[in-house]
């Protein structure tokens, strides 16, 4: 297996990468298609996160590269603003170093 | 003198009962009140940085952030915001904070105390490949 990185990738309705209207349950029967898109590309999608009332996307996923994370938007037609290469922190970390 | 440490160990019997009764009677009252106060529920956040709008530092190592999150974390704590997770791009200059927090001003609040600013604060909800309220369409 290719190791792996984290990407953020961003959709916004103002943008017209989220869609005008979608409801939760629409949002479900889509999801399953993105997911074989993902796993179609080697992509895991690890979280999505979703704001209906904003028009807003934001989905955290796990891929070789940038490039992958885009061709499983383009297999399920889904445009977006940005993909980002993000590292992540959490209050539990054990890598983190608190200054004294 | 018998009588005497009789009536004493009643007394004292009585009054260590009372004392007993009088604390559960207290404790349960207190953890009544405490249930009704309890904690607010809380939805998730993602709130956005970004660095061509100037709400993401022009350049920042992952040891500087790491300074700067301990602040962070602590102004959360203050404004009862949890910080689930950040995922912070160094090279894009963008980051997307996950939070729990009862309302988007507490998470604006946590901002205001560190001076960071932001682009949205975005309720949300989540979606991953497990999760058992997932319908699959058949």
């Amino acid at each position: 297996m290719k190791p792996l990185k984290f990407f953020i990738d961003t959709h916004d309705r103002n943008n017209k990468t989220f869609p005008a209207k979608i409801s939760p349950v629409e949002f479900e029967g889509f999801y399953a298609k993105y997911e074989k898109a993902c796993f179609d590309e080697g992509v895991i999608p690890v979280r999505l996160h979703v704001g209906y009332n904003e028009g807003r996307a934001f989905c955290l996923t796990m891929a070789s590269d940038a490039d992958a994370v885009k061709r499983a938007h383009d297999k399920v037609g889904l445009p977006y603003d940005a993909i980002t290469e993000v590292a992540m922190a959490t209050p539990g970390d054990t890598f983190f170093r608190r200054p004294a | 003198m018998e009588i005497d440490r009789r009536d004493f160990l009643k007394g004292t019997l009585a009054a260590g009962v009372t004392v007993a009764v009088g604390n559960a009677l207290l404790n349960s009252e207190a953890f009544a009140k405490g249930k009704e106060a309890g904690m607010k529920p809380l939805k998730y956040f993602i709130d956005t940085h970004d660095r061509e709008h100037k709400t993401f530092p022009a350049k920042i190592s992952p040891l500087e952030f790491e300074g700067f999150y301990a602040k962070y974390e602590k102004a959360c704590y203050a404004e009862g915001v949890i910080p689930v997770r950040l995922h912070v791009g160094y090279n894009e200059g963008r980051a997307f904070c996950l939070t729990l927090a009862p309302d988007a001003e507490s998470v604006k609040r946590a901002h205001d105390r560190v001076g960071l600013p932001y682009d949205a604060i975005t309720e949300v909800a989540l979606a991953t490949p497990g999760d058992t309220f997932f319908r699959r369409p058949a």
